[in-house]
């Protein structure tokens, strides 16, 4: 749809327009479909999903392999007495399962009977001892708790950039329903336009703003709601947090689920001294993002606190510290700088705009001195039992990963590299990957030896 | 003590009880470690089995011909496609079509070609703690998969391959989809011997 409005409405409209409209009412009907043929039921301990209309499938689930079982609900769902069960696998071929709505009586009931069955098994190999399910967890010391004026200040330092995006996408798509209804946008488009250049450059300034103050205004809200009465209590095993305005949100995050943890900042919070940490924990591919479990607003005080709880301070000793090599920086700048400046700048020479095509030469000296600023801040370093790595551009980013909770690495080369003998080095977790780019292979491949050796012969189990 | 190659030259060439054609695993340095009590002496890092020092197999030999038919049929469609479109698109001029539909076409032509050299990057090495693929073309991986990370592992057969009874092996970790491995080109008894070392190795780790 998108492109359609992008690119030229003559040529593509009619076409394009039918076929997409034919695609979207036979997705709707396939999606009714899908709905009525999605099911699932207890069977011996495993827990069986069915659907598909085509492609039948079955899937067990295993009570064993289940994680965790987690019960949302949104506003949406409250009104409507339902509720979002997720269950989740370690593992993708533990796919998750989400049942978008299934009504909460039902939801609970599957939860307690999957926890009981749970709770009478014996643990499987990986799992630590018979975890402990009900929430008797003591909370044994508070670390962090975010007031109202700390919220105001956590979102006002918020990625804005990131709401300016979802506020716009949200309009684009809005425009385009509107359009499918049949309202002439044609003439509504042209209108605005008139009047924008009736108003000439200040309606610009103006709009600007107006979209700026938007965006501010919805990370601000968007923090708030979901941050409200933060807590974050430190148990005996691992992490608690109390959270929610309307809802409220208790999470547990033991320390052996965490694969590892991660901590940032950004310009707008580096004014305040304020990090954003993040517990990443065990789960399948499709549901990482939404199981990392975020701290917002820690000081660097909180911040060496959680990170000395993960990985003790005499665990942090005797790191070796490298650096990357500075090819990175002529690469990187030929894929973000010098093509888009080449393509933008030769297409901006077919519309009207054929003076700003020589801005774009100055796009590609930005992106240099970015990526300049990204390479020095580029660090890795590892000893016998972590691996910390820290980079970023204008804001800072960190991770602290244990070496016996990877999964297993990988080295690419890109014909550039292999040229220059460097490597890329990424190491997975069961929370997702960490790329090394552009060290240079000798040190690549040691590395991979040394964690190879670590992960195959460190006793622990990873969860 | 520091420990390298030279203090501890021993090399153990463990045969399994069948025989995959010819691949050999070497218990090195790592299982005498083991044995001991855990130390914490400095390690050797260049003393540690190296993952360029082993011996790639490739696939096999006819697995050259399922992708020389896959990619043959894939463009073969493309194609015949590409060669409607162009036929019946009338609206767009003669030109544009035929010059755009040509490069498609030679573009599909060299996809097709790149069969032999896309088998020919492609191997794999099993040790005694670890397998490792290698592949690609523009961008060289190597994936290592310990078996102690391993979840479970599947063979998976599609129809050009039962035709030459060939197998691919999946191996399946909690790392994501990017880290599981398909092994491509297996003979089935191979992938089946391969599949049951690895299946018996997973045990055994969990119970050490």
């Amino acid at each position: 749809m998108l492109i359609a409005v992008l690119v030229g409405r003559e040529n593509l409209k009619n076409m394009l327009f039918w076929i997409i409209a034919g695609i979207s009412v036979l997705v709707f009907v396939f999606a009714v479909i899908s709905y009525l043929r999605y099911y699932f039921y207890i069977d011996n301990d495993e827990l069986v999903v069915v659907k598909g209309i085509f492609k039948r499938s079955r899937t067990n689930i295993p009570f064993q392999r289940i994680q965790t079982i987690n019960i949302e609900q949104s506003i949406l769902h409250q009104l409507l007495q339902v509720a979002k069960l997720e269950v989740d696998t370690a593992g993708s071929k533990g796919t998750e399962f989400s049942f978008s709505a299934l009504s909460m009586a039902k939801a609970e009931a599957l939860r307690q009977v999957v926890l009981e069955q749970k709770s009478k098994i014996l643990p499987l190999p990986q799992t630590s001892g018979v975890e402990k399910i009900s929430g008797s967890e003591l909370a044994l010391q508070t670390i962090l708790h975010l007031s109202f004026s700390e919220l105001i200040r956590i979102g006002a330092t918020q990625n804005h950039l990131r709401s300016l995006l979802i506020i716009l996408a949200f309009f684009m798509t809005l425009y385009n329903q509107v359009e499918d209804i049949g309202v002439d946008t044609d003439q509504v488009v042209d209108q605005i336009n008139e009047e924008v250049v009736y108003f000439g450059k200040i309606a610009i300034i103006i709009l600007g703003l107006m979209s700026v103050l938007a965006s501010f205004t919805f990370s601000l809200i968007r923090t708030i709601i979901r941050y409200y009465d933060f807590t974050l209590f430190r148990t005996n095993d691992g992490f608690k947090i109390v959270s929610g305005l309307f809802t409220k949100k208790q999470i547990s995050a033991k320390d052996h689920k965490i694969q590892y943890i991660s901590w940032a900042d950004n310009p707008l919070k580096r004014l305040l001294g304020l990090y954003d940490v993040y517990l990443k924990q065990a789960s399948s591919s499709e549901v990482r993002d939404t199981k990392s479990i975020s701290i917002p607003g820690c000081n660097s005080k909180n911040v060496e606190r959680i990170k000395f709880y993960y990985v003790s301070p005499e665990e942090w000793k005797d790191l070796k510290n490298f650096k990357i090599s500075g090819k990175y920086i002529y690469v990187r700048v030929l894929y973000f700088g010098i093509l888009p400046a080449i393509i933008l700048g030769s297409l901006m020479l077919f519309t009207d705009f054929k003076i700003y095509s020589l801005l774009t030469a100055l796009w590609p000296l930005l992106v240099y001195l970015a990526f300049r600023v990204n390479h020095k801040k580029w660090n890795f370093a590892i000893n016998h039992e972590l691996i910390y790595i820290r980079n970023g551009i204008f804001g800072n980013y960190f991770k602290a990963l244990r070496l016996y909770k990877i999964q297993s690495m990988a080295l690419r080369q890109s014909i550039y590299q292999r040229k220059h003998q460097l490597a890329t080095i990424t190491i997975y977790t069961a929370s997702g990957n960490i790329n090394i780019p552009y060290v240079h292979l000798d040190l690549a491949k040691d590395i991979c030896n040394f964690v190879l050796f670590k992960i195959e012969s460190d006793k622990r189990k990873w969860m | 003590m520091v420990y390298n190659r030279k203090n501890i030259t021993v090399q153990i060439i463990k045969q399994i009880d069948s025989h995959f054609s010819g691949i050999r695993i070497f218990a090195k340095l790592k299982d005498i470690y083991n044995c001991m009590e855990f130390l914490n002496e400095q390690i050797d890092v260049k003393g540690l089995p190296d993952i360029t020092d082993i011996q790639a197999e490739k696939l096999a030999a006819n697995y050259l011909k399922v992708i020389f038919i896959t990619r043959g049929l894939t463009s073969f469609i493309f194609i015949t496609g590409i060669v409607v479109a162009a036929i019946l698109l009338k609206d767009i001029s003669v030109t544009i079509r035929f010059s755009v539909a040509g490069l498609l076409i030679i573009l599909f032509i060299w996809f097709f070609s790149l069969s032999s050299k896309v088998f020919n990057t492609r191997s794999y090495a099993i040790r005694q703690r670890d397998i490792i693929y290698t592949r690609g073309l523009l961008f060289k991986s190597t994936t290592i998969v310990p078996f102690n990370r391993i979840q479970h592992a599947e063979i998976v057969s599609g129809p050009i391959d039962r035709f030459y009874n060939l197998s691919s092996l999946k191996i399946f970790t909690a790392g994501g989809s990017q880290s599981d491995l398909s092994l491509p080109g297996l003979l089935s008894s191979d992938a089946a011997r391969i599949k049951s070392f690895i299946i018996s190795k997973t045990a055994q780790d969990e119970e050490e």
